[in-house]
Formats: structure tokens, sequence, C-alpha cells
């Protein structure tokens, strides 16, 4: 029975999707959609005739220039390809729930038997359904660069396939920065901003891993995610216990796995009632994915955090992998201050409801977030461990644990930060962004504040204690600072108890009747 | 049926609802009446299942809210003070949408459509944009999107606000029509003539207590055990209230600003009359003798005044 439900909810949400046929109803509807495909193909057929005319005269160059000549037509058209996803899906996705939220059309939604994954997989597919027609559109001026001889059909097909991950990527990207945006213009910036952010990051590491590993087939699926690179991309592989995995493959892995995370974090923030179910799911998914992710870089650095000579002597492994463990979770400080302050902002009220506890984990009210923040830690400290032994890594080193307490303690702090904030502030926004201003104050400023201090100095080796009053001193990978790093988390955890403490006097003294 | 127990919201410190109980039957139509912020929203979006209860319940033929609110939206339309229409769609496609997602079998949609568009007087429009709709079509239309998937229950915010008396005419005999069809029908308002012309049960909230709840009649009789009577005359008004105090029946006499005088009087109607030709053998000039009906704005307004500190 409830097999059958289940089906029949999946057949529903994903092929008969209500919200999805009523988008797309409207996204066609008037002259604005055919003048902007008409646009679309206008220009493509344009750089078709320009390549065309450039290759019409082949048969008086040399078979491998004219190779590269098609090739480089190939090139032009995916890389045409790739802006059009990168510029149409946020601009078709961003404005799509915060208009709704304007329209004050949520509610009449929400009060019928609708779960948030019906309604936002429903405005992904109108959406994405969009982006996948001008990628079908361009079919035709890419077919010609098979029947031309500048690729193949399978090259065009993983190609395909890549572009559509990329536009799934952006487009619940878009969806997320749409459920927590305010208006639509900052939904749009939002939505951008991360499309280039992650253009960015993803060209660098994907043109660097491709350099270091000397231009071959088998690179890093991170190669292949960018959609700049589909074409270099489209033939590579990982070698995963001595299986070549094609990365078109990953990628797709890694594409459904994000998605799948955004879309559980736009629901978690949409769900009307009961939404405690869909906090937990994206904490429970958050978690196993960040856990994954820490077993495979355990795994991909086990040659790599084995005892290392320095100048001062030899640094432990232990010390390594907990240095490893503090970049794995270092982008929890973006989500830090949702997952820790409280307050009243509009619609959104978060109120104290403690300091910490266990049974609130994955609930998402501001008593659960200590547990959760610490689950986070030591799960990816668990899977980091875990890879690097899969790895061939050693026994498990007590340096590595003092890095553990290290990470507690410092996730911790601002965790206390956070909790002060908002016993200060009425706003959730104000105590999100004081919070997240202390973390930039305390872990990234001091970083040129101290280098030019130290700098300053003719002597500049001397001063390099000024660095012991940053609190990242033991990340540091010159000498063994295991002691260190179980000094600073103790001093830490001591002190983020003290000021949650200290917070929530505050807090009862300000908020509770 | 619709039972409400305790229901209590709280925002931090504050406490919008407290305590809330009531039980409704089919076919009730219930005036919630309040003033603005006293937290008759905050109640109806408990019931809509978009808000949580911090305690307390509801069950609305044994669905819990808490529960199975999904069971519960099965069986609710809910309206909100607001219309959240889409501007870019036909009337048909709108409801065909709501329709869609009440899950209303695909092959029902068109005689489901049809049939709300005429009970909402709507047929006309069934082709036209939403925006091209006035606000009294519109509120129709919400109204036909809120009877879709034929509800027991509907969760009327504020209908009637900014319609023209026309528009609220249609309106108010098309909500009795809801409730001759045995539907439990949940209408908020401030507009309390409004409310006592087609409600049968009544409940008055202020700052999130529950104050009075029942058919209207009878809370206004509760509210007014001794029956006012006006007399008004053309002179000795000071005389005539000396004279009535002094009447077994009369247990108190005011003399208004114009000079009638309005008495509290426990008597029935035999010495109702008898009072009045007293009045007049005793040589007082009578130029009017009626009996005051409290209304619901009477009642409220005792109600609510210095009610809930």
């Amino acid at each position: 029975m409830k097999a059958a439900t289940w089906t029949q909810e999946t057949f529903a949400t994903y092929f008969n999707n209500a919200t999805a046929q009523r988008d797309f109803r409207v996204q066609l509807r008037g002259g604005r959609s055919v003048l902007l495909f008409a646009l679309y193909l206008g220009i493509l057929i344009l750089v078709g005739m320009f390549v065309y005319a450039d290759t019409a005269g082949l048969e008086q160059v040399s078979v491998v220039e004219a190779q590269d000549r098609l090739s480089g037509f190939y090139s032009v058209v995916m890389w045409i390809l790739g802006s059009t996803v990168v510029l149409v899906a946020p601009a078709l996705t961003a404005t799509t729930v915060v208009m709704e939220r304007q329209r004050k059309s949520l509610d009449l939604v929400f009060s019928a038997p609708v779960l948030p994954k019906y309604f936002l997989v429903g405005k992904m597919i109108a959406s994405y359904r969009y982006t996948w027609m001008l990628l079908v559109l361009a079919l035709p001026v890419t077919a010609t660069c098979v029947v031309l001889g500048g690729s193949s059909w399978s090259d065009v097909l993983v190609a395909y396939v890549l572009l559509s991950m990329h536009a799934l990527m952006l487009t619940s990207a878009a969806l997320l920065m749409s459920t927590l945006a305010p208006k639509p213009v900052s939904a749009i910036i939002w939505s951008y901003a991360i499309a280039i952010v992650y253009l960015i990051v993803t060209s660098i590491t994907g043109m660097g891993l491709s350099f270091m590993s000397g231009g071959g087939r088998e690179m890093p699926f991170t190669t292949a995610l960018s959609p700049f690179t589909v074409t270099s991309a489209a033939d590579t592989f990982t070698r995963i216990l001595s299986m070549e995995v094609p990365n078109w493959i990953l990628v797709t892995l890694f594409a459904l796995a994000v998605s799948k995370l955004f879309i559980l974090a736009a629901g978690a923030i949409l769900a009307p009632f009961g939404s405690s179910k869909d906090v937990a799911s994206l904490r429970v998914h958050a978690l196993l994915y960040l856990m994954a992710v820490a077993l495979y870089f355990g795994y991909a650095g086990a040659s790599t955090v084995t005892t290392t000579a320095t100048s001062a002597g030899s640094v432990d492994s232990g010390s390594n992998l907990g240095r490893m463990l503090f970049m794995v979770i270092g982008p929890l400080f973006i989500i830090l201050p949702l997952l820790t302050c409280y307050g009243m902002d509009g619609e959104s009220r978060f109120w104290p409801n403690g300091i910490a506890k266990v049974k609130k984990t994955l609930n998402g009210t501001p008593a659960g977030a200590l547990p959760f923040l610490w689950l986070i830690v030591l799960g990816a400290a668990t899977a980091l461990y875990a890879g690097e032994q899969l790895g061939g890594g050693g026994a498990i080193s007590p340096a590595y644990l003092s890095y553990v307490v290290f990470a507690l303690g410092f996730w911790s702090f601002f965790w206390s930060l956070g909790r002060m904030t908002s016993a200060f502030l009425l706003g959730l926004r104000s105590a999100r962004t004081l919070q997240f201003a202390s973390f930039l104050v305390i872990a990234i400023l001091p970083v040129p504040f101290l280098s030019s201090i130290q700098s300053s100095q003719s002597n500049w080796r001397a001063n390099e204690w000024v660095w012991d009053y940053y609190i990242l001193r033991p990340l540091w990978v010159d000498v063994d600072r295991s002691f260190q790093a179980l000094l600073y988390g103790a001093v830490l955890l001591i002190g983020s108890w003290g000021i949650a403490i200290l917070a929530e006097n505050v807090c009862k003294r300000k908020w509770l009747p | 049926m619709l039972e409400v127990k305790n229901l209590r919201k709280e925002y931090g410190p504050l406490v919008a609802v407290e305590g809330v109980s009531f039980n409704l039957q089919p076919g009730d139509i219930f005036g919630f009446i309040g003033s603005n912020g006293a937290g008759k929203t905050t109640t109806i979006r408990m019931l809509s299942t978009l808000l949580e209860p911090t305690s307390g319940t509801a069950s609305l033929n044994n669905a819990d809210i808490r529960k199975d609110p999904m069971d519960v939206r099965r069986m609710i339309g809910y309206m909100p003070d607001f219309f959240g229409l889409y501007d870019d769609v036909k009337v048909w496609e709108y409801l065909d949408f709501f329709a869609a997602i009440y899950q209303v079998p695909t092959k029902q949609r068109a005689d489901v459509i049809d049939n709300v568009l005429e009970l909402t007087d709507l047929t006309v429009k069934k082709q036209s944009f939403v925006q091209s709709l006035s606000r009294g079509m519109q509120q129709r239309l919400c109204l036909a999107r809120c009877l879709v998937h034929d509800p027991a229950m509907l969760l009327l915010d504020e209908p009637a606000s900014g319609l023209d008396p026309r528009a609220r005419a249609e309106l108010k005999e098309l909500i009795a029509e809801l409730g001759r069809m045995g539907k439990i029908v949940i209408v908020s308002s401030h507009i309390l003539p409004e409310l006592a012309d087609f409600c049968n049960t009544v409940g008055i909230i202020e700052k999130g207590q529950l104050l009075a709840f029942g058919p209207v009649n009878k809370i206004v009789e509760g509210m007014q055990p001794n029956r006012v009577l006006s007399a008004k005359l053309i002179s000795n008004h000071a005389e005539a209230a000396r004279v009535l105090t002094d009447l077994p029946n009369v247990l108190s006499v005011e003399v208004a600003g114009d000079g009638e005088l309005r008495m509290d009087f426990n008597g029935d109607h035999e010495q109702q009359s008898e009072l009045l030709t007293l009045l007049v053998n005793r040589g007082f000039k009578v130029i009017g003798f009626r009996e005051e009906h409290a209304d619901l704005e009477d009642v409220f307004l005792k109600l609510t005044t210095g009610a809930v500190q």
C-alpha cells in the first residue's frame, strides 16, 4: 500500500505536476517566448554560417588544420550552449518562488494537500524544461558539427548530458535563492552571484587539475564541473578502485545530489506546517553528503597525509588529517548563521528554546544548533578517518583527536557568538549578519593585519609569535601543533560555554516574560 | 464536525491565541468576531494547517490538524484576506490548477470547474484572464477555488473586505447557500451587522481569548438579561424618572441627552403595558415608547471593553 502511494505521488510530482504545467503554459504564452526563441536561433544560425564560410575551403588546407577548424567550430557551439545555460537557467528560476510569495499565493498552495517538494519540483521542471528546449533547438547546429566531422554523436550526447546537469544545478541553486530572498531583484542578483562563483571555482579547478594531470583522459571528475569544459571533459574518466568511471556519470550523480540538497533546503524553508520533518530530512542529507565528501577526501588524500618532514621537525600524519578536517567542514561558515541564530524577521520567527538539546538535533530550532554542529564535526571526522583507512592510512593518531577537539571548540565558539548576537538583537537578519561579520573579523581579517605586523620588522621571522593570537594558528604546517590544537580547542570550548550562558541570561531578561 | 480544543499560539513572549475551544456541526455558519490583531487570522491559519499551534489541537471529521495535516487540507477550503491570484492565467486554468493540486481526477475536472463557476456566477468569465475580473468577481473566483474539491469546511478570512454593497450581498447569499449545502463555514469579520445576518453561531475573540461562543440570539440574551425600555416625553423628564425609579420592576432609569428615558426593566409584557398606562395616567405627555433590542455590535463592545487585561 505504501509502495503504491509512493509510486503515485512520485509520478504526480515528476510527470504530472500541476505547478510545472501552469508555469510552462505561462512561459510559452504570448509573443515573448517566440521572439526569444527566434533571437536565439538567429544567433546560432549566424554562428553556423560564419563557420561554414570558414570551412568551405577546407579542401585547400591540410587534414590536421581542417580537423582543428572543425573542432574549433564544435567548441564554439558548445561554448555558446554553456553560456546559454549559465545565463538562462538562473534568470528563468530566480523569480519563481519569490514572486509567489509577493503575490501571497503560497498560502493558497500550501493550504492544499501539497508538499513543498511537489511545488518546488514543479517549479524546477518548468524552468529546466525551458532550458532544455533551448538546448534541443541548438541540435541542428550541433548536428552540423557532426556532419562536417568536428565531433562525434557520442561526444555531442555526453556534452548535452553535462550541460543538462549544469543547468540542473544552476536551476536548483536559483530556486533556493528564490525561496530565501525577500525580493525578486535580490533573488536574481544572488542567483547570478552563485552562478558566477560556481563558474569561477569550477573553471579554475578544472583547468588546474587538467594541467596537473598532463592532459590525459584520467582526471578528477571536478574537471567536468564547468559548463565551459564540456568538450574537453566529455571523454575523461576517474579511476575508482581500479575501475575507469566516466566523469559524466560522476558529474550526473554529483549534480543530482547537489540539486536534491538545494531542493530539500528550499523545502525546509517553505514548509508551513510540520516543517521539522523537512528540516530533519535536509539535515540528514547534508550530513550524509558531507560524510561522503570527507570519505572521498580521506581516501584521495591518504597518500598526502603521511608524516611530512619540516625544517623544525616532522609533522604527524594525524595533524595533516586534522587540517584536512578543517578544510572539509570549512564551508560551514556560510550556513552557520542559518543554524544558530534566532529572532524575528517578517514571517520567519525562531524563538529561543534552550541552549542545547540533543532531542532537537534535527528539528531546526535554536536548541538543536549545537548538537547538530557537533554531529557535523564528528561525522566528518569519522568519515575522513574511515576514508584514510580505506586508502591505506595507519592507526588513529592522538594528534588527529586533538584537531577534532579543536574543530569542536572552533565551531562551538562561533555558535556561542550567534547566540549572543541573537540575544541582543530582535531581528533575525541582523543577528545572522552580525554573526557572519564576527566570523570574518575573527577568522579572516586578522590574516592581512597580522601579516603586515610581522612583515613590518626587518627580522620578520622573530615576529612570528604574533600569529599565536590567531584563532586558526594550530592549522600552520611548520611544526607539530597538535598540543596547541588541543589547548586552543579546550579554551574555545570553555569560552563558548561561558558566552552561551551569558547569552541565555540576556535572552531570558530580554525575550521571555 | 469540527472540534477545537485549547488551541494556543505563542510568538515568544506574545500569546496570540490563548486556549480557544469550540465545536461546530455540518451546516453551521460561524462568525468569528474580533478587532484587528485579536487572533482571528492566527486561529484560522492554525485551522488551515498553515501555522503550527504551540499547544492544543483541532480535528475535522476526526482528522487532527497536527497529526494529519494532509487529511485536513483535503477537507478544507481556505480563503485568506488577500486574493493571491495568478494574473497571467485564465479563469478556467486557475481553477484547473487548484483542482489538480487538490487531486481531483483529470476526467472530472471540466465538470467540477463548470459547476463551481455556475455556483459562483462566473460561467461567462470562464475564458477571461484573471486580471480582467472586477474585485467582486475575483473574490468569487477565490471562493470558487475553495470549492473545487468539495470541502467539508470553508475558512473565509475577511471575505467581504473591499467589496461594494452589491458584491457583499451576493457573497452573503453564496455563503448562506454553502451552509445550506451542509458545509461548515467559518467567516471572520469585524463588520458585525453583516455576520449577524447569515451566521447561526458566533464567537467573539479579543486578545487571543474567546470571550463568547454560541448562537447569536443566546449570546445577545446572555449579555442583556433585562430588557431596555425607552420612553420619550415632551417635558417633566426628571419627575418621570423619579416616578419610574419607585416602580418595582424598574431597576434603573437614566435620562438621555435628548430627553429620552431609558430604563432597565425586568417585568413581562403585561407589566410593560401597565408602566405605560401609569405614565399616561400621571399626566406625562408620552410621544414614544419602545423596547430596545441589543445587537451583536452592542454585545461585542460590551464584551471587549476591558474584558481582557
